[in-house]
């Protein structure tokens, strides 16, 4: 227990300037849950049940985690040592962006964002981790595979995990300069067509990470599929229309690493309202028919949405300006 | 020009701005000036759509701020570092300003050449960020983003706080030249009533959310002013108790 509690703490820190820390902890808990640790550990047991000395071992561990977390103290009690700030920062242009005119100009400033701050970058690492959580459930044990309904639960978490977390804020995590943005020359249909972008190419490419998900069950590819058309669809939009509704500010200095990150109401419904629905549809004709039916049917529901895009932008638009003042004033208090 | 007809703003049915009627030309450069509270950062947030007027129309050549998006087109504002996208570079910044009013890198780069000692070799390849740099080099990546525009409008809300003397002197010059070069309105607030008086062609005393005065900058308008606020302090109620005796 004490081992658990000192090494999760040194992780916390270590991952508050390095996400990679984090990502790197979710990764060897998955190598940990894959491997046959019921036999290492029930072996391990019966021989310190015969060599009673052995269990003096076990203060070691805790006892040098204890110290490696006071070195790190220690050697970091100045901030600025170890945020980085003194290193020199490169200038990022994304020319390739500039097709899109002014909303591609507002995806490379969302692109930087994401990048350039502690609380979305982990976001971005978080929903990878929950990508590759998704893999180590799904994981064929014993011989046994996973339902189809279980497997396409799997992928909708697995392919709609950073939207859940970022898109319902969509507008906040701009909230530091949010007056600055409104003042510019740049008209709001433009400003709502950005997030549609930036949404588009993320999920594309958790797609098409998710993918390698095939190599272990080919049953995921369609699937996977099917929840990336629904997000294009369907999902993009609910989310930039609840981002309407978020008047909070965000500060895009804070990590989210083990931190309940300040969940509401609001965002519990703006959850239910982006996982929920796809499951139904699926579930309703899983039942009619048969489970490829349903995920046939997620699939065909998010594009034909998908067509109906410019209206939705349109759409957003207008709630935007209906609450346009009530976003500024809740971005401006701190 | 500026153009601005009844516009009330009421918070918790306090009017805080109250302007029955204000025109500002062209080619002008106009200071507003006032106590803390009287209301100027609310005033120029109302002329950019930024707060919702409880009656009233704010203009922008000739464009209702609160009905159309087209005044964003020609109207340039800094107003305090919540304008400013803290993690790109400067360079980044004025680069993504220059390309949403179609300038070209090199454009850019041109404006930016005539602004090397308003800069003061800190804010171009600095290697930070803007959120790493000071208050004052924050203040004048955001003018700066302004000024490369070369707007119809401009609105600066206290450029000169912050800025050391030598970035003061060379902001003045930069706002005459550009006045001088263009056809455009000029609307600043600060409470340095030297810069006041000596950069803006009209002065706009503001108070509780009114304007209650509006003078042509003449020779003894900086004194007009401070005997003002002079007297303002005199007639205040934590004066009189600083007052020896009256404790």
């Amino acid at each position: 227990m004490l081992l658990n509690h000192f090494l999760i703490l040194y992780i916390k820190r270590r991952s508050i300037f390095n996400p990679w820390w984090l990502v790197a902890f979710v990764g060897v808990n998955i190598l940990l849950f894959l491997l046959p640790l019921r036999t290492v550990s029930s072996g391990g047991f019966f021989y310190i049940l015969h060599h009673p000395w052995l269990t003096l071992a076990f203060i070691f561990p805790p006892a040098l985690v204890y110290l490696v977390n006071r070195r790190f103290l220690l050697n970091n009690l100045y901030f600025e040592e170890i945020s980085g700030r003194d290193r020199y920062k490169q200038i990022a242009e994304y020319g390739w962006l500039r097709r899109w005119g002014v909303a591609g100009e507002l995806v490379g400033l969302e692109y930087r964002l994401i990048l350039r701050n502690r609380n979305p970058r982990t976001y971005l690492l978080f929903s990878l981790a929950i990508l590759a959580y998704c893999v180590a459930w799904s994981w064929p044990h014993d011989g046994h595979t996973v339902s189809v309904g279980m497997l396409f639960f799997y992928c909708i978490v697995a392919n709609g995990a950073f939207l859940i977390r970022y898109g319902g804020e969509a507008f906040a995590w701009q909230s530091s300069y949010f007056d600055g943005l409104n003042a510019s020359n740049i008209q709001t249909r433009d400003y709502v067509r950005s997030k549609f972008y930036i949404f588009t190419i993320i999920a594309t490419g958790t797609w098409l990470i998710s993918l390698l998900y095939g190599l272990l069950d080919a049953r995921a590819l369609p699937m996977l599929t099917a929840a990336w058309l629904y997000n294009l669809g369907c999902n993009i939009p609910v989310a930039a229309w609840c981002a309407t509704f978020g008047y909070k500010p965000m500060d895009l200095g804070k990590g989210i690493g083990f931190n309940y990150g300040g969940m509401t109401a609001a965002n519990s419904w703006y959850i239910t309202l982006i996982s929920l629905p796809p499951y139904l549809i699926y579930m309703a004709f899983a039942w009619l028919f048969q489970p490829w039916a349903g995920v046939a049917a997620v699939g065909i529901t998010g594009g034909v949405c998908l067509l109906f895009r410019r209206w939705f932008i349109t759409l957003v638009t207008r709630e935007f300006f209906q609450r346009k003042y009530l976003i500024l004033k809740g971005f401006r208090e701190k | 020009m500026i153009l601005i007809n009844n516009l009330v703003k009421t918070y918790n049915s306090r009017p805080v701005i109250d302007i029955r009627h204000l025109s500002i030309e062209s080619g002008v450069i106009t200071g507003l000036v006032g106590n803390n509270g009287a209301g100027k950062t609310t005033l120029f947030r109302l002329l950019l759509d930024l707060v919702r007027a409880s009656e009233g129309e704010a203009l922008l050549q000739g464009q209702d701020v609160a009905m159309t998006e087209t005044w964003k087109g020609f109207t340039a504002a800094y107003l305090d570092e919540t304008f400013l996208p803290g993690y790109l570079t400067p360079e980044e910044y004025f680069y993504f300003t220059g390309r949403l009013n179609r300038l070209s890198k090199a454009g850019v780069d041109e404006a930016l050449a005539t602004m090397s000692a308003f800069f003061n070799d800190e804010i171009l390849d600095s290697g930070k960020y803007i959120r790493d740099l000071s208050k004052g080099n924050q203040a004048k990546v955001g003018i700066a983003a302004c000024l490369l525009r070369k707007p119809e409008v401009l609105i600066l809300d206290e450029p000169f706080a912050n800025l050391d003397p030598s970035s003061q002197h060379i902001l003045v010059e930069m706002l005459r030249q550009l006045s001088a070069d263009s056809r455009n309105a000029i609307l600043i607030s600060s409470h340095d009533l030297n810069h006041i008086t000596g950069l803006c062609h009209r002065i706009l005393l503001m108070e509780r959310g009114a304007i209650i005065k509006d003078i042509d900058t003449a020779a003894d308008t900086l004194q007009e002013l401070a005997g003002y606020f002079r007297t303002k302090l005199a007639a205040s109620p934590a004066a009189a108790s600083s007052q020896p005796g009256t404790r």
